[in-house]
């Protein structure tokens, strides 16, 4: 009679997995201000080298210190993206105002380059160099000390609105537009991938991650794709447990799980299979998941709620 | 929820072996279900019924922008005043119960016979009259459209300058005494896009305010709307609720500007949540959207407007539909038609996105969705 029960028991405890996988992490939920405000309108969140925490809003950038929040800045600014380069300086790309750097003197805010406008991504490659996507004016390129404008060879992109960009392991920079993904090979020339010539479910790309394992992350409003030493695969909501198609962003954590944010909650990724967190089965603040950051052992979505982190059980 | 389960084993330890058995079916049903299946059950049965069809569309006789334009502005002037009003049948069939009239005139000359300048050299002679009367028959309603009456690129001038303000208010006269008796006529359009940055500039809320004034003197019970830009710079707070209350406006149709690419596709609908919150707030307009159903063939502004993907454009009305009242495009003409039409005008893909929405709109209305 034991035994049968012990049994019934192993076998709820299967039927229960999911739930139990879901109780993995621990979530805590965090608010820059305590109510509907575009402050809580989360776009980016980074950390620096001393591991201080700074998050980019719809209404300026703000600063974690001493367990409260306080502005740091920009405060009348739309803040698109936040990127801290090689030497711990603070950028932040913004609509309408173009870019700026954060002086590490007296703390001010200063415009970086008046040639964009509309940012919609910075990254920084080993170089430091900086490749700013722009909404209407396409990539612009600035030396990462003088800031001044680079000249680069042979490069042709897709449309004039950059959505993302990332550079992989060989060097090769990888252009995320509404008209495909462009790669970029250092000097020799560039390639356009679109639904004509891959296996990419459509041409409008909202994002783009590069992780450990030297694989290309391909968020798109149809699903994620992922290319690796030429072979391209589609993950979607027929193939895969994804909750949404419409990839927001994505980034890695330091066990190597892929983490995709979408317009209906978070999916996670270990190699094997997709799980999903959304407001229907986890603490998440709300679905709207539009950065993730993974730093030391916790995860930080900001969506357009809050932010919501997640710590390992 | 951990706490629960451990109690539940604790229960079901202590129970006879027939009791033990049933209860953990019951109960491992049941676990299956509340975990993946009902929660995704209950988020789709909610989100279908969020979802609304496109109920209206803006309409033109002519595109400010002959590079916008490039697809229907050279076959317009040559439509007939059947091939007009086969347009509006068109868009009737299609369940399209609103028309927004984008201009009246437009560099210096009418779209109508009017008394106040010279009229555009069109096959039909009076399509306005054409469109009004097919919407009569058809029981859609139309906002006219008060406007351009000077140079339409320069907002600015439009909103500020008293000739064009005088102009534009003898053209409201002339258009109501010539047109007001359409049943179709339901209210004013004042196409002068006013950009939000932030809020409701002071500037806006006075041109808004004058013009309704002038549109409810003319026809009281006209029902008058505006579609301003700038929609994800809004900030959806309490000095935005006091500028909705100074606006004497009845529908504000916001821009999703997904098509101008200020934003994408499954991001709009954050700021028509917020931009919900404020209206309900302050109690006043209406809070419809704009949505923009095109791309560019190039660069965007300077080039062609083309029918955008429909999986883009379903992902839009997902996006937004839960926080408006309706749904308007811009725009049918030029952008849609359907198969074999009489009056075809825009780019040949139109005809693709006609059938992509008209198979999923009438699927829509098979289900009982709308």
């Amino acid at each position: 009679m034991v035994k049968l029960h012990i049994k019934i028991l192993f076998f709820i405890l299967l039927l229960y997995a999911p739930t139990i996988m879901s109780a993995q992490y621990r979530w805590r939920n965090v608010l820059i201000t305590d109510s509907l405000s575009p402050q809580n309108d989360i776009s980016a969140i980074v950390f620096a080298k001393n591991g201080g925490m700074w998050v980019g809003t719809w209404k300026g950038i703000y600063k974690f210190v001493d367990g409260q929040w306080s502005s740091d800045g920009l405060e009348n600014n739309y803040i698109q993206t936040l990127v801290i380069d090689h030497n711990d300086n603070l950028l932040a790309g913004t609509w309408g105002n173009g870019i700026f750097l954060k002086s590490t003197s007296n703390g001010s805010w200063n415009v970086l380059n008046n040639k964009v406008s509309n940012v919609n991504c910075i990254y920084v490659d080993k170089e430091d160099k900086l490749w700013i996507g722009d909404c209407y004016n396409g990539l612009i390129v600035l030396d990462g000390k003088t800031h001044t404008k680079q000249k680069v060879d042979k490069l042709c992109i897709g449309d004039s609105t950059v959505t993302s960009v990332v550079s992989d392991f060989d060097g090769n920079v990888w252009i995320a537009t509404y008209h495909g993904v462009s790669v970029y090979y250092r000097n020799v020339g560039s390639k356009t991938f679109n639904i004509s010539n891959s296996i990419l479910p459509t041409n409008d790309i909202y994002t783009l991650y590069v992780d450990s394992k030297k694989r290309v992350w391909i968020g798109t409003m149809k699903g994620l794709v992922c290319y690796c030493h030429d072979k391209w695969m589609l993950y979607n909501t027929n193939n895969a447990s994804l909750s949404s198609n419409l990839i927001y962003c994505i980034s890695e954590d330091h066990k190597g799980n892929i983490w995709v944010g979408t317009d209906n909650g978070v999916n996670r990724f270990d190699g094997k299979r997709w799980i999903y967190y959304n407001k229907s089965n986890s603490s998440l603040v709300d679905n709207r998941v539009q950065t993730i950051t993974a730093f030391r052992h916790c995860i930080y979505l900001g969506t357009s709620q809050g932010i919501s982190e997640l710590y390992e059980n | 929820m951990i706490i629960f389960q451990d109690n539940f084993i604790f229960i079901l330890w202590y129970m006879d072996r027939r009791k033990f058995i049933k209860t953990c079916g019951l109960v491992s049903t049941s676990l299956l279900l509340s975990n993946d299946v009902l929660a995704n059950r209950i988020q789709t049965t909610e989100r279908k019924h969020l979802v609304k069809p496109i109920i209206g569309s803006w309409f033109e006789f002519l595109h400010g922008s002959d590079a916008e334009g490039k697809y229907w502005n050279s076959v317009l002037p040559g439509f007939s005043e059947m091939q007009w009003r086969a347009k509006i049948r068109e868009m009737s069939d299609m369940g399209m119960r609103y028309l927004v009239l984008m201009a009246v005139a437009n560099n210096g000359k009418t779209f109508y016979p009017s008394t106040l300048q010279p009229q555009y050299d069109y096959v039909c002679s009076d399509p306005l009259e054409a469109v009004l009367s097919e919407a009569d028959l058809c029981g859609i309603k139309f906002f006219v459209s008060n406007d351009f009456w000077g140079n339409s690129d320069d907002t600015y001038k439009m909103m500020t300058d008293k000739d064009i303000g005088a102009l534009r208010e003898k053209a409201m006269v002339e258009i109501a005494e010539k047109y007001g008796h359409h049943q179709s006529f339901y209210g004013w359009y004042y196409p002068n896009e006013s950009g939000l940055w932030n809020t409701i500039d002071d500037l806006t809320l006075s041109y808004v305010n004058n013009c309704s004034r002038i549109a409810r003197q003319l026809m009281p019970k006209s029902v008058n709307l505006i579609a301003p830009y700038g929609t994800k710079s809004v900030r959806a707070d309490d000095e935005y609720v006091r500028k909705l209350e100074q606006l004497d406006i009845d529908i504000i149709a916001y821009q999703d500007e997904v098509g101008v690419k200020k934003t994408r596709a499954g991001y709009a609908g954050k700021y028509f949540e917020g931009l919900c919150l404020v209206h309900k707030k302050a109690g006043r307009a209406k809070i419809w959207a704009d949505m923009e159903i095109f791309g560019f063939e190039g660069d965007v502004y300077k080039s062609a407007l083309i029918p955008a993907d429909f999986n883009r454009i379903q992902k839009q009305i997902e996006d937004v539909s839960p926080f408006v009242d309706n749904i308007l495009i811009y725009q049918y003409l030029g952008l849609m038609n359907k198969p074999g039409t009489t009056a075809f005008a825009g780019h040949p893909d139109s005809v693709h996105l006609y059938e992509a929405y008209d198979h999923w709109y009438r699927q829509g209305l098979k289900n009982k969705l709308w």
